[in-house]
């Protein structure tokens, strides 16, 4: 086999769920070496061909075929033994084990019937060097960091002799350095012929990396083709099944009084002095690197973390710091970075769950008036066009994008003053991602004061009024966004310095390089 | 997705009624019950006429054996839920029986009685709780200490002996588990009373509502503002009021209080609540579910003794039952499925 062949064959996949055609005839291939991206909205089929292909899932119809020959995988390691090798969202590294044995886990080299200790650690070793890690086989997993910890998932599919590996979301919690390893890494494995599935809703490292593109839509694949006879606008239309004017939603709204005031607020060792103010109807971005503390900030805020010194007044009163209890009560909702671990309750209803901080409102003497509770949370489920056969439903059923129309809705159900969203698109589509913008920009519209916490510099820049850096954790500045301010210098200012133009030329070169190199 | 409309039918009401809480568990109690049947009448065969297991007679029998545990089940039905658990229930029962005897023995008045068992039940609740949520302690060691103590406070009150009610006592405690309702039984009404106040306490309330999303998500409830510790802490309460009454039901009909009486019923109401399908890991489901749970366990108890299965044997079998249970429940929680659909 040789670079460039056709080495995996899937034609018309279908895969059925109760109710659902989740798949309805996928076709696509997949040729040694490449990296083929996999893009489509949530819920248009992704990770179920995923599981297909990795006999996670059993299909229900077409064909799927390794080097011309039809198989039919009863399960992962069946798949692991064909060469198909998954990287999931989820990473399943053993903590309390080393490097070595994560790498090795379930296929440790044995000699004489116990481990070959001497073995393991060199072949360990030549893999770490091969994921430029310069980390010891003998580190604690557990020790590493996220991106890290993704690499020796890499490095397992490599000890098992992966001709193909699939990577979800891989960037989804990788810093920009990680992301960039990860890019030169997998450049590595397609030049040792290794086929590459790469899903992201970044279509930014889509373009960037992929050889090839196929956009799945509805459980169908709707086209395959090229990366060069793509357009990022073209990508974006099919996977939304219409062209998108506008990602970004805007309107001008009316700000008027302070809503918000946070003074001097300090948490030793994680920020210190921050000061700001969100006024009604206003749209206030913060932006800084990951772990320079923005997050922290508006969890002191909330109130489930707990500060030194400062204090945070809502319309004028001062908040009693350290109880989510009483910010919720002073009118704050909080829409957190984690909606799986901090948002929702999967297992519970949707109904529950969009009116969780509400019960109080909606009980008279402690007992729930059911019908107010049912069309409270109808009314913002519907009005968020959230995709879901019934407010019954469980909320983990549900895909990533509708996922966080409900943490949003559950907050909107309180009529919160402050709404605080920290990564409100992370690991979702483009179509709700747009979506998510407009209700934001509605609400403002409607008096809320919002601080939209971010790490996409655009998307900070595309919906909010001004931008608050944040720099290993204090404020650096605060922005006004215009037609005149550029990316570089928020990012500048994120980095740590002022805007300066050396700074900026500076940041360009770096760039050259790199794009040369 | 049309040809779902037309298969409406058996099929769909056979999912909406899978879909209830408990529903493979109350399948399963109908098929020991007429397994118990078939042996029975195999094993008595020429002796008697009609059914033997399957009577109103013997199925209000095991009824009325299971209120006690049932009254219990439904108040840990409550601690469960939030993903903790009381495993201190079956000697806190002991404690506060020999508190209801002791006080009948001493005063002969009911009122006193039932306020001393209730607030001791309520207070050993309170101990549990507030060791659990304030000081985080983990649910299961906690309690299995606080039950090491409820047991020896129990041979404290007394003093290693059986407590004897005299028969001519206050009538208004006879009354307690012995009245009836025309053909009504005073014990059949404590269950259904407390079935129905608790179950509308969780499905109506927003205090049980609360329950669930602590034990869903315990993050996520400090995030969404539940003061997650005083909710956990009133749920370890009324577990301890629910045993408190229990005590009182018992004694009112036993009239005795043996310091052992109810050491080890632990496993048997942990039994019931598991087998109704409350999540161990909490966060999933209901009293209803629990009702189920106590029911199936009282046939099955029932019908082992009928076939003559010794204690020691019913035991290891109700052991294995609540392993088989317990594991099920968190393999179905890890997805695995347990039988591939062709």
């Amino acid at each position: 086999m040789s670079r460039g062949d056709t080495f995996i064959e899937l034609q018309g996949i279908v895969k059925l769920f109760p109710g659902v055609r989740a798949l309805d005839g996928v076709s696509f291939d997949i040729r040694e070496g490449e990296v083929h991206s996999l893009c489509g909205e949530n819920g248009a089929g992704k990770s179920t061909l995923i599981k297909v292909m990795t006999g996670v899932h059993a299909r229900d119809g077409g064909d799927y075929k390794i080097d011309g020959k039809t198989v039919n995988f009863g399960s992962t390691t069946e798949a692991i033994a064909a060469g198909v090798s998954c990287v999931y969202q989820e990473l399943s590294i053993a903590p309390q084990l080393d490097v070595a044995k994560n790498l090795f886990i379930g296929n440790l080299p044995m000699k004489g019937g116990v481990v070959d200790h001497k073995t393991l650690y060199a072949k360990a070793t030549e893999i770490l060097q091969e994921l430029e890690m310069p980390i010891s086989a003998k580190t604690i997993a557990g020790d590493l960091s996220v991106g890290q910890q993704q690499m020796i998932e890499i490095g397992r599919a490599l000890t098992r002799n992966a001709r193909l590996i699939i990577m979800d979301e891989p960037t989804s919690s990788l810093s920009e350095s990680e992301t960039e390893t990860l890019f030169n890494v997998i450049k590595k494995l397609v030049d040792k012929n290794i086929a590459i599935i790469y899903i992201s809703h970044k279509l930014d490292e889509v373009m960037f990396l992929s050889d090839r593109i196929t956009v799945i839509r509805d459980g169908q694949n709707i086209i395959s083709k090229n990366k060069d006879e793509f357009t990022q606008e073209e990508l974006i239309a099919n996977m939304i099944g219409r062209p998108l004017e506008n990602l970004y939603v805007k309107e001008p709204a009316e700000i008027t009084t302070p809503m918000l005031e946070v003074k001097n607020l300090t948490r030793k060792g994680v920020f210190q002095d921050i000061s700001f103010t969100v006024r009604k109807g206003e749209v206030v971005g913060f932006f800084g690197l990951v772990g320079a503390g923005r997050s922290e900030i508006m969890r002191a805020v909330f109130g489930v973390d707990h500060y030194e010194s400062g204090e945070v007044l809502v319309d004028g009163n001062r908040l009693h710091g350290g109880n989510p209890a009483a910010a919720i009560k002073a009118g704050i909702g909080f829409c957190t970075e984690d909606r799986k671990k901090e948002g929702l309750a999967l297992p519970l209803s949707i109904l529950l769950n969009a009116t969780v901080v509400k019960l109080d409102q909606l009980a008279t003497a402690g007992v729930i008036n059911r019908k107010k509770q049912r069309d409270d949370a109808d009314h913002y489920v519907t009005a968020m066009r959230t995709k879901t056969p019934s407010i019954r439903q469980a909320v983990g059923n549900l895909s990533g994008g509708n996922q966080q129309k409900v943490v949003l809705a559950k907050w909107l159900t309180m009529t919160p003053k402050v709404l605080i969203v920290d990564a409100p698109t992370r690991g979702i589509d483009v179509g709700s991602k747009s979506e998510i913008y407009g209700i934001l920009s509605d609400l403002a519209k409607q008096g809320m004061a919002i601080i939209v916490v971010s790490s996409e510099i655009e998307e900070i820049m595309g919906v909010c009024d001004s931008v608050i850096t944040i720099f290993e954790g204090k404020k650096t500045a605060q922005l006004a966004i215009n037609p005149a301010l550029t990316r570089e210098q928020v990012l500048a200012c994120a980095l740590g310095g002022e805007y300066n133009p050396d700074f900026h030329e500076e940041l360009e070169e770096k760039r050259e390089v790199e794009s040369n190199g | 997705m049309a040809d779902t409309a037309e298969k409406k039918g058996f099929k769909y009401y056979w999912g909406k009624f899978q879909a209830l809480n408990g529903s493979s568990v109350f399948i399963a109690m109908i098929v020991a019950m007429i397994i118990f049947e078939v042996v029975l009448q195999i094993t008595h065969a020429g002796t008697g006429s009609g059914l033997i297991f399957i009577t109103p007679s013997n199925l209000m029998m095991i009824f009325r054996q299971q209120v006690y545990i049932g009254i219990v089940a439904f108040g840990l039905t409550l601690v469960m839920l939030t993903g903790n658990i009381d495993l201190s229930v079956g000697n806190m029962l002991t404690f506060c029986c020999c508190i209801a005897a002791s006080v009948m023995m001493k005063t002969d008045n009911a009122a006193l009685a039932v306020l001393a068992t209730l607030g001791v039940g309520a207070a050993c609740g309170l101990f549990n709780g507030l060791l659990v949520s304030y000081v985080k302690l983990n649910s299961f060691i906690t309690t299995l200490g606080s039950s090491s103590i409820f047991n020896a406070l129990a041979l404290i009150v007394s003093a290693g002996t059986v407590l004897i009610i005299p028969a001519t006592c206050d009538p208004a405690f006879l009354a307690i588990g012995k009245a009836s309702f025309g053909p009504v039984s005073i014990l059949v009404v404590w269950f259904v009373v407390i079935a129905v106040v608790l179950g509308l306490v969780l499905s109506r309330t927003v205090f049980g509502q609360r329950l669930y999303v602590i034990g869903a998500n315990p993050i996520a409830a400090r995030y969404s503002g539940i003061k997650y510790k005083r909710d956990l802490t009133v749920a370890y309460v009324i577990t301890g009021l629910c045993v408190g009454l229990a005590a009182l039901v018992m004694m009112s009909n036993a009239l005795s209080s043996n310091p052992q009486a109810g050491s080890g019923t632990e496993m048997q109401i942990i039994l019931c609540v598991v087998l109704g399908g409350v999540a161990v890991q909490g966060g999933k489901g209901s009293v209803w579910g629990t009702i189920i749970g106590i029911l199936f366990y009282g046939v099955l108890s029932a019908g082992f003794t009928s076939l003559h299965m010794s204690q020691y044997l019913q035991w290891v079998v109700m052991g294995a039952i609540m392993l088989f249970a317990l594991s099920l429940d968190v393999l179905k929680g890890k997805g695995v499925k347990l039988w591939k659909k062709k």
